[in-house]
């Protein structure tokens, strides 16, 4: 099937009346090999369309060949070249066994402990702790269980002859033997042979320093301190945590102080300060700090506050301290600023009910149409009689609210067991409680009648406890007078 | 790929060698390998005048005449005689192999005497015709198991709890603990328990046909006879019994005993075998809790005496006996394995205490969640060991055994 048979079922116009397929030679260079099955029937619904995008297709695995012969696995005999006995044991190996080292033998390594000759210990390796015998089957163990000290001291089992001393070894006492003779050989070899000590021969002969004093108090601490009690281990957690917290807030002190050195070193004055020495550039440095003071005092209000204050005899209020670096110009820019200030006074006395208003107008067109409008407000309310306001649907507030809203909504509200109570009583009266025509006079009537309906209710609620309670005082009375009879 | 990363190296090379794991209850064989034994057969011998019967079904059947005995004592091998006969059972009758054909690997305990050693290497050369022989502690094994090189391994069986320090695949035997408190001394207990209750414990091949009867009501059950039945015949029969009630119903407590603790858990019912049934409520944990404090719970007949014989004392001894640089080492890595640990509540127990008697140290039980890995920690270590490839060298062959002699075991299993 075809596009051109999809357009011939759907009623579609053929695209290209000339010809009812796509020329094949196009076909062939869209894509490169042949499609057949279901990719070529897939391919054939795009029309002359071109792919958008390359798609990959994802590949599965290839298909295991069944047919092949299958690699043969052969229960061998193997030697293993770490034993020196050549028993040969049987293990599967995968095709054609070959006479190669057993992988694993390369594993078998030891550490090297040295050997030496009685002539050696006669010479260097003498102590009258040690028997040569002894020295001997220490070092043995040594070979045996390759320098694991804790195993060695556990399999430590010297049998002395008759006249030896009976030995009680520590684990020190065997170590301290041990690297004492490594580094007593060491030594010997060298001075016998006269080649001197590599780097390494030297880092380790310094490694075998073993000094066992030291050792045994280094265990002795360590004892102590796998043994503390749990009290002790909390205490020592506690200043642990203490101590951080000390650490960490003179880190924050350390900060502040920081900061309050900078604060008082900068501004870095960059220019010598012979400017500020006559009497004139005093006043100046004066009138800079005094700026930037209340500036700082009052951040975010209208810079015209500022330039307000600053008197215009002061040759200009420069916002910015460092303006005053520059005298020149601080000159140029200072005569609309000052001109605007002086403006800005006049602006700010007539529009005093309008204060708070954002910025005030800089220059003075500005300020007249402000002047303006607020005049004309004056005189409506002039010509409005007082009492009549209403007529006009005049309305004074002191505050609104932006937007649009409901005057229902401005009916306060009270807490909702009251309500039910007041609902309860505007049924009484007659009146629905949601009110059919709220105009402001109504509703103002309806919040009225509100809180009239809540102080009758609070009221009632007084009278009844106080009549309550006058009731059981006279009970009582009334059962004293009946005892006292 | 250039960067892909190397490949793991995989140190395992079979030579299909067996592995035995010789329990106080259970041994267990199968080949190395695996990771559970293939059999497991109990560690027991009926001999009655001229028979020794092995193996479950021979073992339970009633014979007159017949003893139950067993070939270990303290975790050791003592009779070398029924020992092969049940090794011999388990190879040809369960395995259908033939040891010589395979090398062979064998567990012991540390404190395993030499003479036993060496009869042990000499019964497998000679008897049993194995081309190569080891002689691996249970406890190292062990510690394989669970992937330790260096653990202090807490091995609570049937006749022995023992603590072993490994350090890199060796054990310190100086500082090896052991007591005979274990899941035997809780049949005991509980053996008391019934009586003192007066539940007769009737084994499950008396019982010829049982009625169910309401909790506490008296059994009605019709029994079988048989004639010359021998004592220790049903002393096993009846330790099955204890060891189901233990298995399925005991417990520890998470702290020391409190009876008002114990009351407050809930009771939990068990039927004997006669359909007898009962709640069991404080008195399921009050017989376990010798395994913690052996001295103030002991055998009426019997008391305990002062060296160290609970768990706790014996991790305690054991650290302590160590050299102060391995102690933070081995009570991280304390491995806590046997059936009895299997007892509900036995690692928390154990930890818990753990965390008083070392509070400066970092305790850390690996407890195998599997209950077989618990079972068979030993056996499981063995055929890890004996499937390594660099292990290989560490046999003792036929022919270095017929060279040096037994003595041979001394030398190469350390």
């Amino acid at each position: 099937m075809s596009s051109a048979d999809i357009r011939d079922m759907l009623d579609l116009p053929s695209q290209a009346p000339s010809s009812s397929r796509p020329p094949p030679a196009k076909r062939a260079k869209t894509d490169g090999k042949k499609l057949d099955g279901i990719h070529r029937e897939l391919h054939n619904l795009l029309g002359e369309n071109t792919h958008a995008v390359a798609v990959m297709q994802n590949k599965f695995k290839e298909k295991p060949n069944w047919m092949q012969k299958p690699s043969p696995w052969v229960w061998t005999p193997f030697k293993n070249q770490a034993r020196k006995d050549g028993l040969e044991l049987y293990h599967w190996v995968r095709g054609t066994p070959t006479d190669d080292e057993y992988p694993f033998a390369k594993f078998n390594k030891d550490v090297e402990v040295p050997t030496y000759t009685q002539e050696e210990y006669d010479k260097a390796l003498a102590d009258t702790a040690w028997t040569p015998r002894e020295t001997a089957y220490l070092f043995d163990l040594c070979r045996e269980y390759d320098l694991r000290w804790l195993v060695i001291q556990d399999r430590y089992e010297y049998e002395p002859e008759e006249n030896e001393p009976p030995s009680i070894r520590t684990l020190e006492d065997l170590k301290e033997r041990y690297y004492f003779c490594c580094r007593k050989l060491m030594e010997l070899r060298r001075d016998a042979s006269g080649v001197d000590w590599t780097p390494r021969d030297l880092e380790q002969y310094n490694a075998m320093n073993f000094n066992k004093d030291k050792e045994v108090m280094r265990k002795q601490y360590l004892e102590r301190l796998l043994s503390r009690s749990p009290a002790e281990i909390a205490e020592e957690e506690r200043l642990i945590l203490e101590y951080r917290r000390l650490q960490e807030s003179s880190k924050k002190l350390v900060q502040d102080r920081k900061e309050l050195l900078r604060l008082l070193e900068s501004p870095q004055t960059a220019n010598s300060f012979a400017q500020h020495q006559t009497p004139q550039g005093l006043s100046q440095l004066a009138g800079n700090i005094l700026a930037s003071d209340k500036n700082k005092r009052r951040k975010g209000m209208p810079d015209t506050a500022v330039q307000v204050t600053g008197t215009p005899g002061s040759r200009g209020a420069p916002s910015t301290p460092s303006a005053g670096a520059h005298p020149q110009a601080v000159g140029q820019a200072q005569q609309p600023q000052a001109a605007g200030g002086q403006n800005g006074v006049h602006g700010t006395k007539q529009t005093q009910p309008q204060t708070g208003r954002g910025p005030a107008p800089a220059s003075p067109a500005v300020s007249k149409a402000e002047l303006a409008q607020s005049a004309t407000a004056k005189k409506v309310a002039k010509r409005v009689p007082p009492g009549e306001e209403h007529l006009y649907g005049i309305s004074y507030h002191d505050k609104l609210v932006q937007g649009v809203y409901l005057r229902s909504t401005k009916i306060s509200t009270l807490k909702p067991t009251v309500q039910a109570k007041v609902a309860s009583i505007l049924a009484e009266l007659g009146i629905a409680p949601k009110l059919a025509m709220p105009t402001a006079k109504v509703s103002d009537r309806c919040e009225a009648l509100q809180q009239a309906i809540n102080l009758l209710i609070e009221t009632k609620k007084q009278a009844d406890k106080l009549e309550h309670e006058v009731k059981v005082l006279s009970s009582s009375n009334a059962g004293l007078q009946s005892d006292a009879k | 790929m250039a960067n892909a990363p190397p490949p793991a190296v995989y140190g395992g090379d079979e030579i299909s060698s067996l592995v035995i794991d010789p329990g106080s209850s259970w041994t267990r064989v199968g080949f190395a390998g695996e990771d559970t034994p293939k059999v497991v057969v109990p560690t027991f011998c009926g001999k009655d005048s001229d028979n020794i019967y092995v193996g479950d079904n021979d073992l339970h059947s009633p014979r007159p005449g017949m003893e139950i005995l067993s070939p270990m004592s303290d975790g050791c091998i003592n009779d070398w005689e029924m020992t092969v006969k049940i090794w011999d059972y388990a190879l040809s009758r369960r395995l259908y192999t033939e040891a010589k054909d395979h090398p062979l690997l064998i567990t012991e305990q540390t404190w395993n005497p030499s003479k036993d050693r060496e009869k042990a290497a000499e019964v497998a050369f000679e008897e049993l015709g194995v081309p190569a022989f080891y002689l691996a502690k249970e406890a190292v094994c062990s510690a394989f198991a669970c992937g330790k090189p260096t653990a202090l391994v807490v091995d609570v069986g049937s006749a022995v709890a023992s603590v072993t320090p490994v350090i890199d695949g060796l054990v310190l035997k100086k500082a090896t603990f052991h007591s005979d408190i274990a899941g035997d001394y809780i049949n005991s207990h509980l053996a008391g328990l019934f009586k003192s209750k007066n539940i007769a414990l009737t084994p499950h091949f008396m019982i010829a046909k049982k009625t169910p009867v309401e909790i506490g009501q008296p059994p009605q059950a019709t029994l079988k006879s048989f004639d010359g039945l021998t004592d220790s015949f049903l002393e096993f029969q009846r330790g099955r019994i204890l060891n189901e009630f233990k298995e399925s119903t005991s417990g520890v407590l998470e702290q020391p005993y409190n009876e008002v603790i114990a009351n407050i858990r809930p009771a939990r019912p068990f039927e004997f075998p006669d359909g007898y049934n009962l709640n069991f409520g404080a008195d399921r944990y009050v017989t376990t809790e010798p395994l913690f404090q052996p001295q103030a719970y002991p055998l009426p007949d019997s008391p305990v005496d002062s060296s160290p014989q609970g768990i706790t004392e014996l991790i305690t001894a054991s650290v302590n006996a160590c050299d102060v640089d391995a102690r933070a080492n081995l009570v991280n890595n304390i491995v806590l394995i046997g059936g009895t640990s299997l007892l509900q509540g036995f690692t928390e127990r154990t930890n818990i205490e753990l965390n008083q008697a070392f509070p400066g140290m970092k305790i850390r039980i690996q407890a195998p969640g599997n209950s077989s890995e618990r079972k068979y920690a030993g056996w499981i270590g063995g055929s890890i060991l004996a499937s390594l490839g660099t292990f290989h060298q560490m046999w003792i062959g036929k022919k270095e055994y017929e060279e040096v002699g037994a003595v041979i075991v001394e030398k190469r299993c350390k």
